[in-house]
């Protein structure tokens, strides 16, 4: 009898330890676990705070980038907010490239932060509480496709001092922003042009581009590039040449690429710029 | 100098690393060989003087169960009366997702109440890769003269979830396939006035 319970212990311990990774995926088969934070404590009038969704998927499933790719679909926000609140856009991070069969989707693996900058209006009576509601629906992909949806509630103070920071959610908003994209720095001179299979973006940064390892362009739009295709990187001093290959429904009338230009670097990881290039003709 | 011979190398990989013989709106549709549900074998050159559609299907992906709530069946019913021939394509491998065997496909099908010419059965993805089917429901027609005329989505109003179907902001709806057949079936146009668009959907289960 002694014997037969034994392997108890062990059970219970691995139990123990598997737990705090993903503690709610064994209530039901969504594989992603969704929660809405916010950066700061409270809100001013006529000020604004970041709000996070931050979504943990569940090992080898993904949700997805503005443009999914060859298939998926991107999350969506619909808020319902107090008179007078705005929402913005959601901050896309810099995503991945997911390879399935020959084809590719662009999104997120593991866990990843959506940032919603949130304005409130001047006319509010510190003290008094208001509830941002927002309804997301998301679809998570492994092998198979599953849509989901949930509600979430943020209920934040109003105070007419400066919001603190919320020190529980920092490592998250701190993670989120190190990949988010920026606006390409001023200096740099990026010329796009494209032959009859292919793209070539050309950037010049004016300074030695020597931390940079590989480059990658993802596509704001689909039906431009062909996404499964490997892209061809060339860095040699301050110059980044990269190559890809056109979408076989690429429209002939095609003026512009606009996208992400991510670069890859030694022991920085990557950073993501928006670009719209100009194209000319080969 | 050295841009040239960076663009060459580029040049060289895409056109000779990887030959493509995807369908291409505007140029003859690829031709194939396809066995239906049915053990019956189809060939894509044998149906010239007809309007053909291939709907790739996947029945348990979420995208494909939306249409498949009477939308899709009407549309299929309304054209395949119009003399239009519409086979549903299932790439998915054995054992990936939506992956039936022939009667499997019949029993679904006729569950369904879809009004389909036949159900082809393509397990090892040749028809399409092919056709670069990337999608389910990824949409094409191809014309009686066997050029393709439409390739992408069903409509401009992917799934958010389970229920709610949108379209972007603003955007009125739009099914293309619809929309296309009408122009091309009943106005007797020659062209789509929209033939390409972003197919949307589960990727397909290829191998």
């Amino acid at each position: 009898m002694k014997f037969r319970l034994k392997p108890a212990p062990l059970v219970l311990l691995l139990l123990f330890l598997s737990a705090p990774f993903y503690p709610a995926f064994s209530q039901g088969a969504s594989h992603v676990k969704v929660e809405l934070l916010s950066e700061q404590n409270s809100i001013q009038p006529g000020g604004s705070v970041t709000v996070g969704f931050h979504f943990r998927m569940q090992k080898g499933w993904h949700i997805y980038w503005k443009n999914p790719g060859d298939s998926g679909q991107a999350p969506s926000i619909t808020w319902t907010l107090p008179e007078g609140f705005t929402a913005g856009e959601i901050l896309w991070p810099v995503p991945q490239r997911l390879p399935l069969a020959h084809l590719a989707d662009y999104g997120y693996t593991n866990e990843i932060t959506f940032l919603v900058p949130i304005q409130a209006p001047a006319k509010l009576i510190a003290g008094h509480m208001v509830r941002l509601a927002a309804t997301v629906h998301w679809l998570v992909c492994q092998e198979i496709c599953i849509p989901g949806g949930k509600q979430l509630n943020l209920r934040l103070p109003i105070r007419k001092k400066a919001a603190p920071y919320n020190s529980r959610y920092a490592f998250y908003f701190k993670s989120a922003r190190k990949i988010l994209p920026q606006e390409i720095p001023e200096d740099w001179k990026i010329t796009g042009s494209m032959g009859p299979k292919e793209f070539h973006l050309s950037l010049d940064t004016g300074a030695a581009l020597s931390k940079t390892t590989t480059a990658a362009f993802f596509p704001l739009h689909g039906n431009q590039i062909q996404n499964s295709a490997n892209q061809i990187s060339e860095i040699e001093g301050n110059t980044l040449n990269l190559g890809f290959k056109k979408s076989d429904q690429c429209s002939p009338e095609i003026k512009n690429l606009e996208g992400l230009l991510v670069l890859e670097q030694k022991n920085a990881g990557k950073r993501g710029y928006w670009v719209n290039v100009p194209l000319n003709n080969n | 100098m050295k841009r040239l011979v960076f663009l060459g190398i580029t040049l060289g990989v895409f056109c000779f690393g990887s030959l493509s013989y995807a369908a291409k709106v505007g140029v003859p549709a690829p031709d194939f060989t396809a066995s239906d549900s049915h053990g019956k074998t189809h060939k894509l050159a044998d149906l010239r003087g007809k309007f053909v559609v291939l709907e790739w299907h996947n029945k348990d992906c979420p995208f494909v169960k939306s249409h498949y709530r009477g939308k899709m069946q009407n549309l299929q019913e309304k054209w395949v009366k119009k003399g239009v021939l519409w086979f549903a394509v299932i790439s998915s491998a054995p054992r990936a997702e939506g992956y039936v065997e022939a009667t499997q496909a019949n029993e679904d099908m006729k569950k369904r109440n879809a009004h389909l010419t036949a159900v082809f059965l393509d397990p090892r993805g040749t028809i399409g890769r092919t056709y670069d089917a990337k999608t389910t429901p990824h949409m094409f027609i191809i014309d009686p003269k066997g050029v393709l005329v439409y390739n992408g989505a069903i409509d401009n109003a992917p799934l958010t979830d389970g229920a709610v179907k949108k379209t972007k902001e603003g955007e009125p709806f739009v099914n293309y396939v619809e929309r296309a057949l009408q122009e091309l079936v009943a106005e007797k146009k020659a062209k789509p006035s929209i033939s390409s668009t972003t197919p949307y959907g589960c990727h397909v289960k290829y191998k």
